[in-house]
């Protein structure tokens, strides 16, 4: 794709758990201003029941799901508030609901899903967001929480709840479409929110 | 006897619940990290008859805490008080320290996590099978509950420590509701303690602070009325729910 590009597309070597990598990228680009900032890489944790807790696991997660998202956000602030349209995009999941279970399953109707790691994470990641938004607020910056749908791709396919098939999940075409729809509609005043790949509002 | 294990028992919140299951007759199992500086607690302990005991725990150590739950195998806990944690500095906007943020995860969610799972045996051979964890007033998602600085005050790590240990009170009340426990998380209020009063804006009077001992009186009339139904709830110290 970036060869067909004409050079608008460039490729970056970047692990968002190496945070000195992170530094050094922002400084590479000082010249760039970035219109959409999207915090997209994560991890979803294999599941673990309550009694077996990868607390190592859980660290981990939420260096990459949690920390690296400020930490980028940190370093990539000068790059989007150069830009016009100032919007950071952070990628966080129908499980970091607290008010609705998150899941499709009928199983979902808990949060007992062997998911309380990712969950974490997740709710973590709303946290962040609204507390970006106020810091970031007086610079014209939009931030927000979307969560992308349980996508039809290697992480949702690996990651399918009993009785369900691939079919039953989100075209990736249409997630990414949804998304880019939403990015062209917000404002200002929608900074902070939770958003879904459709544009609807995903309950707190 | 209703008995309760807690932990950070030594000071604040944690020592105010020691004072008052003790005069209410509860065996109490009080954890802290340095018992031999607990005067206060120990003084407690001296005078309640066999029915506080002492036990030192630091609670980021998960090999002490196996231990612990293993030294007390044959002990019934009616609540088990996830009460101890820690409020880590504010980070100004671009100065995150994100190995203090790492540590404030251990001291607040993996271990309150690693607090239940281990001592779920003792809990669930109880009558009252309560497992509380500690929200905080700044742990809502849906309102930023603070201060004149509002979301953006400096405590992002915190924040989002206590908001994901409300998602997890959810998830822990769907694994154990088979097993008839309930977990429920409880912001207790910006109380007048030690770590209440360190984190009074310039200016501010202690008078806006909780009185530890309405908020802890308010939380036992909290759990005096649970049933398996509220499992999973989030509440604020005097029974009005918590926003999520």
């Amino acid at each position: 794709m970036a060869k067909g590009s004409n050079g608008r597309i460039t490729t970056h070597r970047l692990d968002v758990n190496e945070f000195d990598e992170i530094d050094a990228l922002a400084v590479e680009l000082a010249e760039t201003p970035i219109d959409v900032l999207v915090n997209n890489a994560g991890v979803l944790p294999a599941r673990t029941w309550f009694g077996e807790t990868d607390y190592e696991e859980w660290a981990r997660s939420m260096r990459n799901n949690l920390f690296s998202y400020m930490k980028v956000c940190e370093s990539f602030v000068e790059h989007v508030a150069r830009s016009d349209r100032k919007l950071i995009m952070c990628m966080t999941s129908g499980l970091s609901s607290m008010s609705t279970s998150g899941s499709r399953s009928g199983a979902g109707q808990s949060h007992a899903d062997g998911k309380h790691i990712y969950r974490t994470t997740k709710v973590a990641v709303n946290m962040l967001v609204v507390t970006l938004a106020d810091y970031l607020s007086e610079r014209g910056i939009t931030v927000v929480s979307v969560t992308p749908g349980w996508a039809r791709t290697e992480m949702g396919i690996s990651d399918l709840d009993p009785g369900y098939s691939s079919d039953d999940l989100v075209d990736p075409v249409d997630s990414v479409r949804g998304m880019c729809a939403l990015a062209e509609n917000l404002t200002l005043e929608d900074s902070g929110g939770l958003f879904r790949w459709d544009g609807t509002t995903l309950p707190w | 006897m209703d008995s309760m294990l807690i932990t950070g028992a030594n000071r604040g919140l944690g020592l105010e619940w020691v004072r008052q299951l003790d005069a209410a007759g509860w065996r109490i199992l009080a954890c802290c990290r340095k018992p031999d500086q607990a005067d206060e607690l120990n003084q407690l302990a001296n005078n309640a008859d066999g029915r506080i005991t002492i036990h030192k725990l630091d609670i980021t150590d998960h090999a002490a805490i196996d231990a612990l739950a293993g030294e007390l195998k044959d002990e019934a806990i009616d609540v088990l008080n996830n009460n101890a944690g820690v409020l880590p500095d504010r980070d100004p906007w671009g100065q995150t320290d994100y190995e203090k943020w790492r540590r404030a995860m251990e001291g607040n969610l993996f271990s309150t996590c690693k607090m239940s799972e281990a001592f779920t045996p003792h809990v669930a051979r109880s009558n009252r099978r309560i497992m509380i964890t500690m929200a905080s007033t700044l742990s809502s998602v849906s309102t930023p509950g603070g201060g004149p600085l509002v979301w953006g005050d400096e405590k992002h790590v915190y924040r989002t420590t206590k908001a994901a240990i409300n998602m997890l009170a959810k998830s822990m009340s769907g694994y154990l509701k088979d097993m008839g426990v309930i977990v429920i998380s409880i912001n207790p209020g910006w109380a007048n303690t030690e770590m209440g009063r360190a984190d009074l804006e310039p200016g501010d009077s202690e008078d806006i602070l909780l009185d530890p001992v309405e908020s802890i009186r308010g939380m036992r009339a909290l759990i005096d009325g649970l049933t398996l139904a509220d499992s999973g709830n989030l509440y604020k110290w005097n029974g009005e729910e918590l926003p999520p």
